[in-house]
């Protein structure tokens, strides 16, 4: 057992994680049936395993650019965090709820 | 087929020196900080219709500058590139800019968004899209496509009191976040296995069976596919048009797929051309498919918007055609083939916009009953501007098909040929049910015309174009022959 945490971690541990966060934001947009919010907050789980993907990348090959990205991200994320919010807003005004089955005024 | 280190010709502008070559851009960027600040102190009641005003100056000088300005090099460490390609996707960016701010010049009180608002969202979007397509590193590619969607989220829900709006405005904004994160991840798994964001070092690359660098490839393909609404990715579209204004419809139809066909064409033709193989099947699967939804799709629509939507996936497909040929034909099939649909689309936005029936815009197929007996010449253009996205021969959209399967033809893509001309025809059907229902079918309600100068202008420009454009032939193939990739 204590030879299994003295394992050094490699790039592929780290690929497995921001993988799995990427799939886990997907499903959360696609299964999600309940709210919006929580839609929002899948979206950044999708940033957030990329940017493990660029930090990791950018360790491993001792190359600061995916660093630099990765700061980039999260300042886009905060500002699509923000609109997203503000048209979550307007909707809500003109809705009165932010169900996610309720979205239905447009289709055909 | 092409030579991949054509990038390494030009000019490498160290420094502030290449401030000169993104003149269009910062100029856009500073004159619409300052033209809020015009607008919060001077502007008092006349805020809209004068930052409209001085938004077609800011977006004429920067036509002039992006025209006139010595426009070839690589500036910013290689950060941004400009080229005769993207100086053409520039000049028609900025064409259709002033074409959105003409339309939305004195409709906006009538669609519920006169807010001055509008004026700076559009300035900024265009903005990102101009650095978009001389985008030379992932990381510029990136920011510059948020900058271009984030304001085009705001100005969908631009209405506000309009459940619609809001909501379409929510549906884009959530795929639109959901493929940008696609197209990050992509980004991501090309830079960890090649090591580098930089396009001339991606372009460099022989690594043809790595799977990173086709997955992160088939994730930007698909998050750019997304953004251009081609099938299978197309779901938001009939949605987004429906709900939002017509005004900013005709803006999301047009001008974001312009820009983002402009750097996808950069990627397919230059910078993934060493791993073009892996890519095509790709490429011919969105093709068909975009061509198959968007032609079967539209038959049982009854909203016109709607409509437009599976009309613009169909034509997205046979766009992707020119692509799928990987030549230079190819790409300047794809160069006519969006000059003609925007003049098309501009045309058909600008009679929607100008009709009106209890004094409530025209939503629906069978709104335009009665259109040929209450206003002649309008539905003579309208029947003109169908006929021409139908493609039939005499007008425009003709020019387009053909170019585009000829260059299909040409790199032996038969099959692929085939099936477009097929699936053209199909769509023929419900272009001609429009005509049918304008012509031949009467209503109580009479439409009203309100149509002011400028969409006259516009309504009679487009008309011109696309009767006129085998004629007009030798001034397009004098702006586009001379392109090399």
């Amino acid at each position: 057992m204590i030879e299994f945490f003295n394992l050094p971690i490699l790039i592929n541990h780290y690929l497995i994680l921001s993988s799995l966060i990427f799939l886990l934001g997907v499903i959360g947009i696609f299964l999600n049936r309940k709210n919006v919010i929580s839609i929002l907050m899948s979206i950044e789980l999708i940033l957030l395993g990329v940017n493990i993907n660029f930090i990791a990348f950018s360790y491993f090959s001792s190359d600061l650019t995916g660093q630099i990205f990765s700061l980039f991200i999260l300042t886009v994320a905060a500002a699509e965090a923000a609109i997203g919010l503000a048209i979550l807003v307007v909707y809500f005004r003109n809705k009165g709820t932010i169900d996610v089955k309720d979205i239905n005024v447009l289709k055909g | 087929m092409f030579t991949q280190n054509i990038i390494n010709n030009y000019l490498q502008i160290p420094g502030i020196d290449g401030m000169l070559l993104a003149m269009p851009e910062i100029f856009i960027f500073c004159s619409t900080l300052v033209l809020m600040i015009l607008d919060i102190f001077f502007f008092k009641e006349k805020s809209f219709k004068n930052t409209n005003k001085f938004g077609i100056f800011i977006i004429v000088i920067a036509f002039f500058l992006a025209l006139l300005l010595p426009s070839t090099g690589v500036a910013f460490n290689g950060l941004y590139f400009v080229s005769e390609l993207s100086t053409f996707f520039k000049l028609i960016i900025l064409f259709l800019i002033i074409f959105v701010f003409l339309l939305s010049h004195n409709k906006a009180d009538f669609e519920g968004i006169k807010f001055s608002e509008f004026n700076y969202l559009l300035l900024l979007s265009t903005c990102g899209m101009l650095i978009l397509v001389s985008s030379n590193s992932f990381l510029t590619f990136f920011l510059a496509l948020e900058l271009q969607a984030l304001p085009i989220y705001v100005m969908c829900a631009l209405k506000k009191n309009d459940i619609k709006s809001a909501e379409a405005s929510l549906k884009y904004f959530l795929l639109g976040a959901l493929s940008s994160g696609f197209i990050l991840f992509g980004i991501s798994l090309i830079y960890g296995f090649v090591g580098s964001i930089s396009f001339e070092q991606v372009s460099n690359i022989s690594l043809k069976d790595n799977m990173g660098i086709n997955f992160g490839l088939i994730l930007i393909l698909a998050g750019m596919a997304f953004k251009i609404s081609s099938a299978p990715f197309h779901m938001w579209a009939p949605d987004v048009y429906e709900g939002t204004p017509s005004t900013i419809t005709f803006f999301i139809a047009t001008a974001p797929k312009i820009s983002i066909l402009g750097i996808l064409i950069y990627l397919i033709y230059r910078v993934f051309s060493g791993i073009h193989g892996n890519l095509s099947d790709l490429i011919i699967v969105l093709s068909l498919s975009s061509m198959l939804v968007g032609s079967i799709g539209a038959i049982v629509q009854k909203n016109l918007k709607r409509l437009i939507a599976y009309s613009s996936i169909a034509h997205m497909g046979f766009i992707l055609v020119g692509m799928v040929a990987f030549s230079e034909k190819g790409l300047h099939a794809i160069m006519y083939y969006l000059i003609i649909y925007l003049f098309l689309l501009t045309g058909v936005f600008a009679i929607i916009l100008s009709l009106q029936k209890d004094d409530k815009p025209i939503e629906l197929i069978s709104d335009l009953k009665g259109l040929y007996n209450d206003h002649p010449f309008i539905s003579i253009c309208l029947l003109i501007f169908m006929f021409s996205l139908a493609g039939i021969p005499p007008l425009s959209g003709f020019f387009g098909k053909w170019l585009v399967f000829f260059s299909a033809i040409d790199s032996g893509f038969y099959i692929l040929a085939i099936l477009g001309v097929l699936f053209s025809v199909i769509s023929a059907f419900y272009y001609l049910k429009i005509i049918r229902v304008m012509f031949f079918e009467n209503s109580d309600t009479p439409l009203i015309l309100d149509g002011n100068r400028e969409i006259r202008f516009l309504i009679n420009l487009s008309l011109f174009v696309s009767v006129l454009f085998f004629a007009l032939f030798p001034i397009f193939d004098y702006l586009i022959l001379n392109i090399r990739i």
